[in-house]
Formats: structure tokens, sequence, C-alpha cells
């Protein structure tokens, strides 16, 4: 499955957004503030949820500021990380 | 302690209206086991999304809060937010779905990967700060977790609080949560013959609920009625039998006509003959010893709320609840705890004599 679809199927379960279908999030749209309106809490399961799914750490707060801008920016990160 | 409101919702339905009606079954339990409370009123009240990181345990919290202070405000209005207003919440299990859903994460992940939302959710102050943001209030803020009866100690920090004038208000709760683990837990429990209790049987179903008081010492023209006289840890072969709802005093146990309880059973929507516990009458929950279980006067009220470890709280609001009706009255609630010791909580009805 690609990478973007897990982290759909994933962040909706784990942060329980009941009322988000994954065709309602925009691969471009922000994670947080406006978009899906994900908050600082969010943002530590976020990071959590990313290392029990695919084993990359997001141990740099600036790193991790760029890889949550967006679901695309997400999956670039983990994409370049589990590049041989 | 003047209540000037009140709310409740748990396994019974919703409102004092439901929890009389299920007192009025009694002894017949008021609910199956494993029934939820109905929070979704919630979603009236509140935007959706907001409460998409509110458990249920406060969602119940929340909507008997929302409700109460509605209930203060009908005609005194008045503002609740800032720090003049405080809460107290008290709990026997705290939230305790996030706490094991926080354990399962912990057991299934590890310690670095275990859920940080589950593990926020868990934390027992958190639904008692979490109605404080709510409502936007900055004044103390306190949870009392503790299994055997929290009610009667956090009762007392409550009075404690207004006596000192830290708060103007106290918004006091009691809060539990049924989940299946605690269902399976208990039935074992019961299962175990040294473990149980004679008056536990036949098993009260688990319940769980919220019920919020809204407490002042200053006079307003509207109140339910005061909550005074806590005394927690009391050895039971001290307790006055014969006056435990007003100390000091010969309180002659008066006893409603059937022909009133028959004219103003309709207003409370109950059965006619159901038992008014407002004239020196007991509640009693906990483990009862036998003795005082067999006493006349004495209501067990646990099978219409259901097994729940706030018991005390739901008596208080089950006396309220008619207090308003047949004003005038007089009770203790008694909880026996696990310890042998009771902890006793004293109420009276508007216009009657203050208990202590």
């Amino acid at each position: 499955m690609d990478i973007r679809e897990i982290l759909k199927r994933e962040i909706i379960k784990e942060l329980k957004l009941e009322d988000v279908s994954p065709e309602d999030i925009r691969d471009d749209a922000p994670l947080f503030g406006e978009g899906l309106g994900l908050d600082s809490l969010d943002a530590i399961e976020l990071v959590v949820l990313v290392q029990r799914n695919f084993g990359v750490a997001l141990d740099n707060a600036e790193e991790a500021r760029q890889a949550f801008a967006s679901l695309n920016s997400l999956a670039k990160f983990i994409e370049s990380r589990l590049a041989p | 302690m003047k209540v000037t409101g009140m709310a409740c919702l748990g396994s019974f339905g919703t409102g004092t209206r439901d929890l009389l009606s299920a007192c009025a079954a009694l002894p017949a339990f008021g609910f199956a086991e494993g029934r939820r409370a109905d929070t979704a009123a919630l979603s009236g009240l509140l935007p959706a999304r907001s409460l998409r990181q509110t458990d249920h345990f406060t969602r119940m919290a929340l909507l008997a809060v929302l409700k109460a202070v509605e209930d203060a405000q009908d005609e005194s209005g008045g503002d609740f937010s800032g720090g003049e207003t405080a809460i107290v919440l008290a709990s026997g299990y705290g939230p305790a779905s996030p706490t094991f859903d926080f354990l399962d994460s912990l057991l299934e992940y590890g310690e670095s990967m275990a859920s940080p939302l589950a593990f926020s959710r868990s934390v027992q102050n958190i639904p008692a700060a979490t109605l404080a943001m709510r409502l936007g209030l900055t004044g103390p803020c306190a949870t009392v977790c503790q299994w055997d009866n929290p009610v009667a100690p956090a009762l007392a920090i409550a009075e404690q609080w207004l006596r000192e004038g830290r708060a103007r208000r106290v918004l006091f709760g009691a809060v539990d949560e049924y989940t299946p683990f605690l269902a399976e837990t208990s039935a074992r429990l019961s299962a175990r013959k040294d473990a149980c209790a004679a008056e536990d049987r036949p098993r009260v179903p688990l319940g769980e609920g919220a019920v919020f008081f809204c407490l002042e010492n200053r006079d307003k023209s509207r109140f339910y009625g005061e909550i005074g006289g806590i005394e927690p840890g009391v050895e039971p072969e001290r307790i006055d039998l014969e006056n435990i709802a007003s100390p000091g005093k010969d309180l002659q146990r008066k006893s409603l006509p059937g022909d009133a309880r028959r004219r103003a059973s309709p207003a409370l929507n109950a059965p006619a003959d159901f038992p008014v516990p407002l004239w020196g009458e007991i509640f009693v929950s906990g483990r009862v010893p036998p003795e005082w279980a067999a006493r006349p006067g004495v209501i067990r009220a646990l099978p219409a709320y259901g097994n729940i470890p706030v018991a005390q709280a739901f008596d208080l609001a089950v006396f309220f609840a008619q207090a308003e009706t047949f004003p005038g009255g007089e009770t203790a609630c008694v909880h026996f705890g696990r310890d042998g010791l009771a902890d006793i909580v004293r109420a009276a009805g508007k216009s009657g004599e203050r208990a202590a």
C-alpha cells in the first residue's frame, strides 16, 4: 500500500478523526491549524505513529516541523528515510 | 453549602426524572448491565470536531456540568467563567477506558511507542481540567480519585475552598464509567464467596454516570437545599442511629400521608408508592452492615443507578431531586467503606433546618 494511504488510515484511526474519510484528506493540505485541524498533542501522537508503522524516528524538531507541513511532505520524509 | 444547580446522567437515563423513575422500580434494577450513558446531547452544545479528543468519561462529566451550570443560571444568571468558580471531581476509577487504552499500547508497542494521546487522557485530573478549559474557569481544580468512596473527601475539599474564600462557587462532580474489563473483574469478584458481602447478592449491575452540583455559600433565592455535616471515617458504633440526619436534636420522623404522595407523584413521574426518603430516612451504600440494611427507614438506591464507586453522590441527587417537591426534609447519606468505617454526608431540603 502507498505510504500516503497508510498514513491517512492511521491518522484517522489513531487521532480519532471520526467524521473524516481518507478521501477527505488532501495530500497537500496543512495537517495542523487549518486543514485537518490537528494540535500539539496530535503532533506527539503522529511522531509515535510514524515510528510504529515505518520504523522512522522524528527526533529533530526542525525536521519534524517541515515533515508535518502536509501529508505529502510527511510521506516524502518517510520515503527519504526508507530509501536504501 | 447551598445546592443551586444540579444535573445527572447515567445508565439509568438522562436527568433527575429518569433517576427518580429508576428509583421507582426499586428494589428491581433500574437498567441492564452494560448500558452506557447517552452523551449525544453534547453535539447540540459543542462543535463535534472539538470533542474529538474527549473520551466517554469526560463527555459524561462535560454534559453533566454544562446542564448543572444551566440549571444554576435559570433565574439568577451569573458569570461562571474566571477565577471565582472552582471544580472538584470525585471518581472511583478515574478515566478507566483511556487508562486501559494506554496500558494496551504500552504492552503492544513498548515504553518508547506507547500512545501519548491515551496517556494524556488517562491522567486523573485531565477530565476536570478539560471542564475548566471548556467553561473558561481559572479557579482551583482538583480530582479525588479513590476506589472506596471518593465523594465525602471531595465534598470536604469543596466545603473548605468555599469557607476559605478560594472560590465563590464550586462545581462538584462525581463520575465513573463502565468498561467491559471492570465488568469482568466485578463478576469474578462476586463469584468468590469470601469477597462478596451478603448484601451484594443478587449482584447489582455495574453502572456508570456523572452527577454535578453547583455549590455556593451565599444566599440565593433558588436552590435545592444544603449539604453539610461531612464526616469521613466514622466508626459505625459511634453513629447515633436515631439522629443521624440531624445530630443533636430529636428529629421527628415524619411520614408523608399516602394521599399527599399520590398528589405529588405525577410531578415526579414516579409511581405513588415510591419511597420518599426525606424525613429522617437514610441512604446507605458500600459494604452495608447487616444490622443497618435491616433497619426501617434505610434506603439502598444502588440498584436504581448501578454499582458505582461514587454512589453517595447519586444518593444526594435522588434526595435533592425530590427535595424541590417535598421541601424541608433531611437525610444522611452513609457510605460504609471496606475498612469498616463510614463516611457521612448530611443534606437538608430548602426550607428545612440545616442538617449541620
